[in-house]
């Protein structure tokens, strides 16, 4: 662990409500699912706050990033409100996508999030085309492209790593490992090593504990950097886990996932306590001052919630609209 | 083995043909360069070779309509004996010739006041004839274009199912309904027979002798005017025909009877008839009145009998729809009619 | 007016908007040096370099998607799809993607992409070089579609799309590459959704598509030796339809063919059918005809191949039969 200068105190406690704020929010945006407010599914992130936030505190606004099908975590660690979320959730017009994507497609352009995706590794080709803009109009902005292990099944993902690496784009791969792709093991969906693959393009490949919060800014901070000099593209493997189901809806887990591994890793494992333990040991912040933050974003999220509850739905005359751009 | 001979298509984008004239009759024996018939398209008139050897065993179109291209008018056969029954709408002499009714000597001819141009087709519908009502029954298939364009000229489509035009119809074949809806009573034609009185009131005091009740001289009328109309449009025995007829303007007192033609005088009842009247009758012999002539609305073919000028002749008046009824068939008719009226023992027979 | 080849006319107007705006790039298989297999864009990348005209591995949903991730990112990428019947390949990045981001982000992301792609049959390929499968695009909300019959289509229509927005297909019949039209030298564009009445007539319309047009019009001359006049119309874009244009032709002819090298079944002559049907119904004095590519896997045999597709004789028959109500 780097030293604790101001700086990165600041950077720390940061880091570490903006994992809490996840965490929270998804708490929340399951039981607005679970007490039957919320239409659809939703994914939830709840255990890997460490990636998101550990990568996205390493970017600019400028720089972009594509998300996942499990996309929350991502975009609140972007920058994205807690307001907007919510009422793109329950399909309200004041959501991000005026409740026109949902859980599954939310996107923040003004912060970078050019949107989650529910195509498994549907982003990949958008996320390396940002590159590819990036690189063209020498905006220096670098692209992060968030998916799961899952997607290593998918062909487009190889195909945008060769491209990238033919043409050294400012892309970071990063490759969110919780261990199983929907109801698989990895084990059972991955041949031969994983980071072996981006290797293969010759992309240099890293491996990182992604509860670790500090550990992957650290990294990723290294790597933008270097992106940003056109030393890219990068693929990095981030050991995660998923403490909810794949969905919100999958609650009988016990026959792909043991009941124990699920507590070993909440127990032991968790990114926000890991962190927590950290800066108070480095007596960055006290206990009790964790609590406070605990509870003023819990405090927001409710607020939040509630107003995506009372907030209007779109007009029925955007139904269709926006099919095409002016 | 037997070939069907079609209308020829003689023109560029030429839809139908008229028959001029056959040149050769059923049961001929013809060679393949004969000339079978003459045909007349929109410019001239044109002989058709036969196109096959053999016999001429089925005649199967009338001289004067105009039959779509491509129409199996004729069957010629290696086998003489292949002759066909002629439909309805066959026949081998194609020029009718009219004769004075006998027992008239101060007969006037059949007038009309229509002008009658030679070309006119004299319409013999292959399909049973019905009264000029505005519908018939069953589904008739048109575009929809011609649907539209019938209903905004006032074409009742099935008169086009009476001429025998081939259906789907389509836009052009409304011009082969001729003028606007009978009902608009402004194409109506005209024809007129004088007879002798005396004859028919012979026979009406007769029959009312013989028989144990009245026999009204409408009924008697009916029944002539029934048969002469059945034979004159080729309807079948076994085809129903319905009469209205009236003494008067009122029309409470109008009776309908059906097949009057076929019924026994004697007992012929006027029940509840429905139907539309294949003609209709208005007999104003026991009135002042020499002439009448229907309005515009009223159903057509329409029948008045009157006083002829010094009272010792009827005139027996025709109003009819030369498109629906043709004026040959309105001459047939008027001309059988007479016979009867002057001959009316013979209906008996 | 001077004559130019559609390869020409397509190489023209990609330049033209090259130079115009400087975020247009292109990228696909053989582009650059090679300037396609067609040579369509020969001597492009001379003037653009490599950074605008980019050669690609054989990645075809790779690049496709790359490309909407740089229109949505300040780019305006066009992508080469070397044959029309590689849409099965990018099919995700086009429907799922490219169509329905402007959508899903509630407005607020645009992907002004344009796809560039072929169709036609005749050319001898065989059945995986030589489908027509822009109805299965044009079933797609999200997305513009355009078919250029002729050079003087191919120029027009490609810088209108270029200048877009959206993502826009345009399909070129690649047995069209060398015909010539008369395309002006100076700056036009063709606007989306504006139908061209090619030839009038009074007495049928042709509805038809790119190579088509020229069909219809072979059929057209047939017919006008019999005195049955035939008016030609070409959309030029299916997606949008100028619908106005060809019902207000079979409101004026009452018979209608509508006439593309699509499959017979469930394609585009059925949808412009059933448009006719529906708007032009009380005028028709014909049932609305279709005809398409033969509901078969296009042989290769030269024997075959070519009893797959809509023919002039063939058009002409069925125009013959509409008018003289035998339909």
């Amino acid at each position: 662990m780097a030293r604790a200068s101001k700086k990165n105190t600041e950077a720390y406690l940061r880091m570490y409500r903006q994992m809490v704020r996840i965490r929270t929010f998804e708490d929340n945006a399951n039981q607005l699912y679970l007490s039957g407010k919320m239409p659809g599914l939703t994914h939830m992130y709840s255990g890997e706050e460490g990636v998101a936030v550990g990568i996205c505190e390493a970017l600019e606004t400028t720089d972009r990033i594509t998300s996942t099908h499990r996309g929350h975590g991502h975009c609140i660690a972007k920058g994205a409100e807690f307001k907007q979320m919510f009422c793109e959730l329950l399909g309200k017009e004041e959501g991000y996508c005026r409740g026109k994507g949902g859980s599954m497609h939310i996107a923040d352009q003004d912060n970078g999030n050019l949107g989650a995706n529910a195509i498994v590794g549907g982003s990949a080709g958008i996320a390396t085309g940002a590159a590819l803009s990036a690189k063209r109009l020498g905006t220096k902005a670098v692209t992060v492209c968030f998916f799961g292990d899952g997607a290593l099944g998918q062909g487009l993902l190889y195909e945008v790593m060769n491209m990238a690496a033919l043409w050294k784009l400012p892309v970071i791969y990063a490759c969110e490992n919780n261990l199983y792709g929907e109801y698989t093991h990895v084990s059972e969906m991955a041949a031969g090593e994983l980071t072996a693959r981006a290797k293969a393009f010759g992309i240099e490949a890293f491996e990182v504990d992604g509860q670790n919060v500090l550990a992957v800014n650290t990294l990723t901070q290294d790597l933008v950097a270097r992106a940003r000099k056109g030393e890219g593209p990068f693929f990095v493997l981030l050991n995660t886990y998923r403490y909810n189901g794949h969905h919100v809806g999958d609650i009988d887990r016990a026959y792909y996932r043991s009941k124990e591994e699920e507590q070993e890793w909440k127990e032991n494992r968790d990114p926000i306590t890991i962190l927590g333990d950290f800066l108070t040991k480095e007596k960055i912040a006290s206990g009790k001052e964790l609590d406070t933050i605990r509870d003023e974003i819990k405090s927001d999220v409710e607020t939040a919630v509630n107003y995506a509850i009372e907030a209007s739905y779109p007009p029925t005359s955007e139904v269709d609209q926006h099919v095409y751009a002016a | 083995m037997a070939h069907d001979i079609i209308m020829p298509m003689l023109g560029m984008a030429q839809d139908t043909g008229i028959i001029v004239s056959w040149q050769k009759q059923l049961g001929d024996p013809v060679k393949a360069s004969d000339i079978l018939m003459e045909v007349e398209t929109d410019k001239s008139v044109v002989e058709v070779e036969v196109g096959h050897d053999g016999f001429l065993v089925s005649v199967r179109a009338e001289t004067g309509i105009a039959i779509p291209v491509g129409q199996v008018i004729a069957v010629v056969s290696d086998d003489k004996n292949d002759v066909e029954a002629q439909t309805s709408a066959a026949s081998s002499d194609t020029k009718e010739e009219v004769k004075p009714a006998p027992h008239s000597p101060a007969e006037e001819p059949p007038t009309s006041t229509t002008p009658a141009p030679a070309a006119v087709p004299a319409p013999a519908p292959a399909v049973t004839p019905k009264p000029a009502a505005p519908s018939s029954t069953g589904r008739i298939l048109a575009s929809p274009k011609a649907r539209r364009e019938a209903k905004e000229r006032g074409i009742d489509l099935g008169r086009l199912v009476r001429l025998g035009v081939p259906q789907p119809f389509h836009v052009s074949d409304l011009d082969k309904a001729g003028s606007a809806a009978a009902f608009q009573g402004a194409e109506t034609s005209y024809m007129r027979v004088v007879i002798e009185k005396e004859p028919f009131e012979s026979f009406c005091s007769w029959l009312n002798q013989e028989a144990d009740e009245t026999i009204s001289s409408l009924k008697i009328w009916a029944a002539f005017a029934g048969g002469s109309l059945r034979k004159a449009t080729g309807l079948g025995d076994d085809d129903e025909l319905i009469v209205h007829a009236s003494a008067s303007f009122d029309d409470t007192e109008t009776i309908a009877l059906k097949d009057p033609d076929q019924t026994r005088l004697a007992g012929m009842a006027s029940h509840d008839v429905a139907g539309a009247a294949a003609i209709t009758i208005l007999d104003l012999s026991q009135t002042p009145l020499a002439e009448y002539r229907p309005a515009g609305g009223t159903p057509l073919p329409h029948m008045t009998i009157a006083n002829s000028d010094d009272g010792a002749y009827l005139s027996i008046a025709l109003a009819f729809d030369p498109a629906t009824l043709g004026e040959a068939i309105a001459f047939n008719f008027l001309k059988d009619l007479a016979e009867r009226a002057q001959q009316p023992l013979r209906h008996l027979l | 007016m001077r004559e130019i080849t559609l390869a020409q006319a397509v190489n023209e107007a990609i330049a033209e908007e090259m130079r115009r705006d400087q975020n247009v790039l292109l990228l696909g298989e053989d582009v650059a040096e090679a300037g396609t297999p067609f040579k369509v864009l020969s001597g492009l990348v001379d003037e653009f370099g490599t950074d605008r005209i980019i050669d690609t591995p054989i990645s075809e949903p790779g690049f496709t998607g790359l490309a909407v991730g740089a229109a949505m990112t300040g780019s305006r990428p066009i992508v080469d799809l070397m044959f029309g019947d590689f849409l099965t390949l990018v099919m995700d990045q086009i429907v799922n993607q490219a169509a329905k981001t402007h959508y899903m982000s509630g407005g607020k992301l645009n992907v002004p992409m344009v796809l560039r792609t072929n169709m036609g049959a005749t050319r001898r390929s065989a059945a995986q070089h030589s489908q027509s499968l822009h109805a299965w695009l044009c079933h797609i909300p999200g997305l513009k579609i355009a078919m250029p019959s002729s050079a003087y289509e191919a120029k027009g229509l490609m810088k209108t799309a270029i200048r877009d927005n959206n993502p826009v297909v345009i399909f070129e019949d690649k047995l069209m590459y060398q015909e010539k039209a008369p395309v002006p030298e100076e700056e036009f564009l063709i606007p989306f959704g504006e139908a061209n009445i090619k030839r009038a007539g009074r007495d049928i319309s042709f509805v038809a598509t790119s190579s088509m047009v020229q069909v219809a019009e072979g059929a057209a001359e047939i017919l006008a030796g019999e005195g049955i006049e035939a008016e030609i119309i070409d959309p030029r874009t299916l997606v949008p339809l100028d619908e106005d244009t060809i019902i207000a032709s079979v409101r004026k002819t009452s018979r209608a063919i509508v006439i593309d090298e699509g499959h017979q079944s469930f394609g585009v002559t059925a949808e412009i059918a059933a448009r006719i049907s529906e708007k032009a119904f009380y005028d028709l004095d014909a049932p609305v005809q279709r005809m398409g590519a033969m509901d078969v896997p296009i042989p290769f045999s030269p024997a075959l191949e070519d009893l797959t597709v809509p023919t002039p004789d063939g058009v002409a028959e069925r125009a013959r039969a509409a008018v003289k109500g035998t339909l």
